[in-house]
């Protein structure tokens, strides 16, 4: 699956939001966690985006042969 | 108060000035490249809040500070050394142009002159896990706190036409974030200088450990941080408000928002951040969204590898200082 450079950006976010899980005191987890759903959702949005409009490209245009 | 304990305060009180000259660029940067304020009028702004600070925020950021060795470890030539070698570092990285972290080198210089005077089990783990974490979260937050608020607001008024009246409300808004990251900026900065001012007096006996910051200490802390925002750092300011992406009002309301919302947090935690890393972070969020290809990566690397080496830099220049000192000052 071809995405762009900035999903990817997103989820390496979330991968490191994640990794750093362990070291972090208890207390401040908080902190990765909302930090990693953040960087999640943007992640699934740009990658929806993109699956969407890719499949509107690939579809036939109906419109100029009716013409 | 001997004249040794009243010269280390000074020193303190100097490398407080030199946080404020070093990092006034983070507060006034985006003010200044966006044009919302000249840079006289927004040094003086930022000044102005880097002061007002102490009026909302504790000091929990500077008993942070003061546990990083575990009390009573460090003598006054050891802080003394802490000091020079984070001054030095500062000095340094400001001759180059680099943004680095003023609150790093102070960590790394507490760290640097604590392993020279006893060894390396005098460093408290469990802090220093916590700072080394938040070094990594910081501009994490910033780029997606920035993001965030960057989309929101796009959203939110991409069907509004009347673009000059949009403009003239961001950089009204841009006032008013600039002020609230100069606070957040007052607010932990001034901080790390308590805990090194709390440190020495409860190592000279003047405070019992456990003590609250007096407020002698908070007022000069805050004053020597404003006064070195008023000097202002300029050679920085070009690197953090253009050369890592271009800015315009809006982006800059939104960097501070996010740089200010993330610092106010922690320093209400206790968490000791760089506001450095935290608003370069959020000047490549506001930059990422127009794309990863806006954000000068070149320049954001440098910052990256300045960052990286101002802990361990800062270590071996106070580990040095701390040599000679050993038998200068006692």
């Amino acid at each position: 699956m071809s995405l762009s450079r900035r999903s990817w950006f997103f989820l390496a976010m979330t991968a490191i939001c994640l990794l750093l899980l362990a070291p972090t005191p208890e207390k401040y987890r908080w902190v990765n966690l909302s930090m990693a759903a953040l960087s999640l959702m943007w992640f699934l949005l740009f990658a929806a985006e993109e699956i969407l409009a890719r499949r509107g490209d690939n579809r036939p245009r109906a419109g100029r042969s009716h013409r | 108060m001997t004249i040794t304990i009243a010269l280390i305060v000074l020193v303190a009180l100097s490398f407080d000035f030199f946080n404020g000259f070093h990092d006034a660029a983070n507060s006034i940067a985006t003010v200044v490249s966006t044009r919302v304020l000249t840079p006289r009028q927004a040094v003086a702004w930022a000044a102005f809040f880097n002061f007002a600070a102490f009026l909302i925020f504790g000091t929990k950021v500077a008993d942070t500070i003061s546990n990083v060795v575990h009390p009573g470890t460090l003598t006054n030539a050891g802080i003394f050394a802490a000091l020079v070698g984070a001054i030095l570092w500062d000095i340094v990285t400001w001759i180059l142009g680099l943004p680095t972290s003023s609150s790093h080198a102070l960590v790394g210089g507490l760290a640097g002159a604590a392993v020279a005077t006893a060894g390396w089990e005098t460093l408290v783990a469990s802090e220093y896990q916590k700072i080394f974490v938040f070094i990594v979260l910081s501009p994490i937050v910033g780029i997606l706190l920035a993001f965030t608020f960057m989309t929101g607001v796009f959203w939110l008024f991409h069907r509004y036409r009347k673009v000059e009246k949009l403009n003239r409300g961001f950089r009204r808004g841009q006032l008013v974030s600039a002020a609230a990251f100069s606070l957040g900026h007052g607010g932990n900065d001034a901080q790390k200088t308590m805990g090194v001012i709390l440190a020495l007096l409860i190592a000279n006996g003047l405070l019992a450990k456990g003590s609250d910051v007096p407020l002698w200490v908070v007022l000069s802390a805050h004053a020597a941080i404003a006064l070195g925002t008023l000097f202002g750092g300029w050679r920085i300011v070009h690197t953090m408000g253009s050369k890592i992406t271009k800015l315009q009002p809006v982006g800059g309301m939104c960097a501070e928002s996010a740089a200010a919302t993330a610092i106010w947090g922690v320093t209400l935690a206790g968490i000791p951040v760089s506001t450095t890393h935290t608003i370069a972070g959020a000047i490549v969020g506001v930059g990422t969204t127009q794309r990863l290809s806006a954000v000068r990566w070149g320049v954001a690397g440098r910052v990256v590898w300045a960052w990286v080496l101002t802990i361990p830099g800062a270590f071996i220049m106070a580990w040095l200082a701390y040599l000679p000192f050993r038998e200068l000052v006692r």
